[in-house]
């Protein structure tokens, strides 16, 4: 019945073009996103993702990591024997050997393949170990967070906005990244549900005009509190019809299997960039993506190997998800537009807090930030932090703040300034894309 | 008593939106006319209960859904409104969820103790959110044991639960230190799941230790407050460390607790922002009652600024609140089997906030997917006609009624005041197509109620 949803739609978009005002006409949106464009996908492990069983210690090379690492961690300390074929550059700063967590082979060989940059001891100096906190600054890109602002990348769009949304967060509700003082944002939990169901009043051909009433309504809404709802309720008309003429599946994705989840939204942002691949005169205009896995706040319980739970669980998760995100963008064709960013708002405690299974680790700073795509310089940047030199609490340093990264996403991927966009700036850009 | 203080029958719609989750119009007619006292005397007028939905030993979709069902038709029951008000209040404030707890009793257990001691003392909440099973296992709780620190639930108690990372300047209202402290004083809690089924204090598992928290902070006269358990094996050894919650006090020597807990409960009844003054009127008020919750509900619910238009109006509601309203000022009957997927769908899954820091409130209910997701349950419910998608609506049309008095008669029934080119758009809507004939009129009738419960005005409160 496929007719009685498209009707209430169709109104509500063809009264729009008629009004003239907040049309998504094809040719605005090819200006808005040639088809060169870059794009940016980021990916946030929410609860704080530990780094030192990301990227893991192998010997004592230049200070006694691997030694420490083991007594600091007596139950989940990833032991060499399960770190054969896993180990990538040695640390930039102390020439210690590294290896990538097991359940994370899938990353290692896009590392093999020069594909991804690996940032250690990534955050914020002065981070109160608040959740919250601590993601607000990765979020808004500048430390002092006690107000709310716009996002970082909400910054960027807020230079060029031009009425169109161009950033799409899974995951339903708009992510902070993207708050902008002008620029609209989408907030989605899946392409597949944006569609209202059946209408159940269709065999009165009662739709269109309903549609074309709302539409209406909302473009005059134009004072208070109920115009920010009627910019939300342009937006959901808009895209719908957009929306459902992208394939979501059947197109022979990697991630064809994944009914939900992190691989969902990933298959889901693959549809677009496919979509717009295939159709430049007719482009999404969506330039930026923010999808999520959480489950990172492993206070308890974090585990070693098994995949069947725990960090592992996940990693075994991201790994496969990103793996197959990439594959995706290889055989669309986009993969020297698009870089991946994977954050989380911290590292985690040096020590173990309890013993065997119920082992876990309590919020920490220094983490691991990772890049993934073409244009990213493969390796290892940043230095892990010392295992000899915890500070006060027991946590790891921060050897690399993450707006270095930043900047050089800015600059580099972006084409634009990082020094109007992040307080404090100018930064030492960390160089983790080819210019 | 000055004129003001009789509630008019905006005011009225306002109070039983915030309080409660709506009314039907004769609901609000009733409260009409009454004074503020008296009407937030009503509502206060409502003993604590301990009544304890259906659980499960296991997880289970469908044991979830009818845990869902029965709490959401005692919110709609205008008797227990403002009761049911507060225990989804507390289910946000001190989250916990499926996400990390199999036991389904354990939430309705937590989700009855809410319902208990959610109008009362704050202090005897906080102990019993402390002892409560759903939270020792959502924050480690029963994995907090002497030599085995974990920091989870200490951390949270104070950054989300009493004080806030820092005050109204910026100011640390605590350091990793007193995480420490807080941790190891509210060690040896424990339960397990099939022998000991019930939260007692573990001897061996506790840190007997003195712990030192807000050591060095002005308010400490003589430099340190020790959190002393003389004896290391009762519950009174935790009433002295959620005391130190209650004695903080912040660089300007105001009370922490209380004027956090201020700000929130002001951002859940009323908006967001919150005047300084106003803030330390209400705290006063809050710590001379010795922190009851009703009393604190009780001066916010009859205060000026209350009333004021920043109050009112300005505010996305919540899904339930959505949908509750819709079903009770149309006088729609429902099954309440689909309820839980429109809300999965609207972003409020009831027993699984999506994390430690409870739903994020304000415009984030209204991102595309979920304004989408309204406009499919406003859809729903307008054309419900025999419950075949779980409900029966019968819009009445009034003897010679015209589209304007139709519009005009659903937009009162709604409690909405919307602008004259909206009220025109309405109006041009049902005049469209084949008016007045028999069978399109009920169909056009429905399809205003679907573009009501779409419109921006009904989004918010």
């Amino acid at each position: 019945m496929r007719i009685s949803r498209r009707s209430f739609l169709k109104g509500a978009t063809a009264s729009a073009v008629l009004a003239g005002t907040h049309v998504l006409g094809f040719a605005t949106r090819a200006a808005a996103a040639p088809a060169d464009a870059p794009i940016l996908v980021l990916v946030n492990l929410a609860g704080g993702n530990d780094l030192l069983n990301t990227v893991i210690p192998l010997d004592d090379v230049g200070a006694p990591q691997r030694s420490l690492y083991q007594a600091l961690r007596p139950d989940l300390a990833v032991p060499l024997a399960s770190l054969g074929g896993l180990s990538i550059d040695a640390d930039p700063l102390l020439g210690t050997g590294l290896a990538l967590h097991p359940s994370l082979a899938g990353l290692h060989s896009l590392y093999g393949q020069g594909r991804l940059a690996l940032v250690l001891g990534a955050g914020i100096a002065g981070n109160s170990l608040s959740h919250f906190e601590a993601e607000k600054a990765w979020f808004f890109g500048r430390p002092d967070v006690l107000t709310d602002t716009t996002g970082w990348i909400g910054r960027q769009l807020d230079l060029g906005a031009d009425g169109l949304p161009h950033s799409v967060s899974f995951g339903s509700a708009v992510n902070p990244t993207f708050d902008a003082l002008l620029a609209d944002s989408l907030g989605i939990s899946s392409i597949d549900r944006f569609e209202l169901p059946d209408d159940p009043l269709w065999q009165w051909r009662d739709g269109a005009e309903r549609g074309e009433a709302l539409r209406a309504i909302l473009d005059e809404a134009r004072l208070g509190a109920s115009e920010t709802v009627a910019r939300s309720g342009r937006l959901v008309l808009d895209q719908a019809d957009f929306l459902s003429g992208v394939e979501t599946s059947g197109w022979g994705s990697q991630l064809e299997a994944d009914p939900f989840g992190l691989g969902r939204d990933l298959r889901e942002v693959a549809s677009i960039v496919r979509h717009d691949v295939l159709n430049p005169g007719a482009p999404s205009g969506f330039g930026f993506y923010h999808v999520r896995l959480g489950g990172f706040d492993t206070h308890s319980r974090q585990g070693t190997l098994d995949e069947s739970w725990g960090q592992p669980q996940l990693f075994a998760q991201l790994s496969h998800c990103l793996g197959g995100f990439q594959s995706d963008l290889d055989a669309i064709g986009a993969a020297d537009r698009v870089v991946t960013l994977v954050y989380s708002e911290f590292g985690r405690r040096a020590a173990q807090n309890s013993n065997g299974n119920d082992a876990g680790t309590d919020h920490g700073a220094g983490g691991a930030l990772l890049l993934l795509g073409n244009r990213v310089v493969g390796g290892v940047h940043g230095a892990m932090p010392r295992l000899d030199q915890l500070d006060a609490t027991g946590n790891l340093a921060v050897t690399t703040d993450f707006r270095t990264v930043y900047a050089a996403v800015i600059d580099d991927l972006l084409g634009g300034d990082h020094s109007v966009i992040l307080p404090g700036a100018p930064f030492a850009k960390l160089p983790v894309i080819q210019a | 008593m000055p004129a003001t203080d009789l509630l008019g029958e905006r005011d009225a719609w306002h109070l039983l939106r915030r309080a409660g989750f709506g009314a039907h119009a004769g609901d609000v007619a009733e409260f009409a006319g009454l004074s503020r006292a008296e009407a937030v005397d009503s509502l206060l007028a409502v003993k604590p209960s301990a009544a304890q939905g259906p659980g499960a030993t296991m997880f289970g979709t469908q044991a979830l859904e009818r845990l869902e069902i029965w709490w959401l038709r005692r919110m709609a029951s205008p008797r227990y409104r403002l009761q049911e008000k507060m225990v989804l209040f507390w289910h946000d404030h001190f989250p916990s969820g499926v996400a990390v707890i199999n036991r389904l009793e354990s939430l309705a257990e937590q989700n009855a103790m809410f319902r208990l001691h959610g109008l009362g003392p704050f202090r005897d909440l906080l102990h019993q959110v402390t002892r409560n099973r759903a939270m020792l296992e959502y924050l480690d709780g029963r994995r907090n044991k002497l030599g085995a620190v974990n920091e989870n639930y200490g951390r949270e108690l104070m950054e989300l639960f009493t004080l806030g990372p820092r005050d109204e300047d910026g100011n640390d209202n605590y350091l990793q230190f007193d995480v420490r402290g807080f941790a190891r004083a509210l060690t040896g809690f424990y339960y397990d799941d099939v022998k000991k089924p019930f939260v007692y204090m573990a001897e061996t598992r506790f840190d007997s230790a003195n712990k030192i928290v807000f050591a060095g902070r002005p308010f400490q006269k003589n430099g340190v407050l020790g959190v002393e358990n003389l004896d290391g094996t009762s519950f009174p050894a935790a009433t002295n460390v959620l005391d130190a919650l209650f004695a903080h006090r912040d660089e300007l020597d105001r009370p922490t607790l209380a004027r956090f807990m201020v700000r929130k409960l002001w951002a859940w009844f009323a908006t967001p922002s919150c005047d300084a003054a106003l803030v330390t009127e209400l705290t006063d008020a809050f710590v001379a009652s010795g922190y009851v919750m009703s009393e604190l509900i009780r001066t916010l619910l009859t205060h000026d600024a209350f009333y004021g238009e920043e109050a009112r109006s300005a505010t996305p509601k919540t899904p339930v609140e959505f949908v509750i309203q819709a079903l009770l000022a149309l006088g729609v009957k429902t099954s309440w089997r689909e309820l839980p997927r429109h809300l999965v769908q609207m972003g409020m899954q009831l027993f699984d906030p999506p994390g430690v820091e409870g739903w994020q409130h304000g415009p984030a209910w209204l991102a595309a997917s979920r304004y989408l997701s309204r406009m499919a349950l406003a859809q729903a419910i307008a054309s419900g006609r025999s419950g075949k998608d779980g409900f029966t609506f019968r819009p009445s049309v009034p003897e010679g009624a015209t589209p304007a008095s139709l519009v005009d008669g659903a937009l009162s029934q709604l409690g909405l005041e919307v602008s004259a080119a909206t009220r025109q758009r309405l109006i041009d809507y049902l005049s469209g197509g084949s008016f007045g004939s028999e069978s399109w009129y009920e169909m056009k009738l429905r399809g205003l109620y679907a573009l009501l419960l779409s419109l921006p005005e009904f989004q918010i409160h």
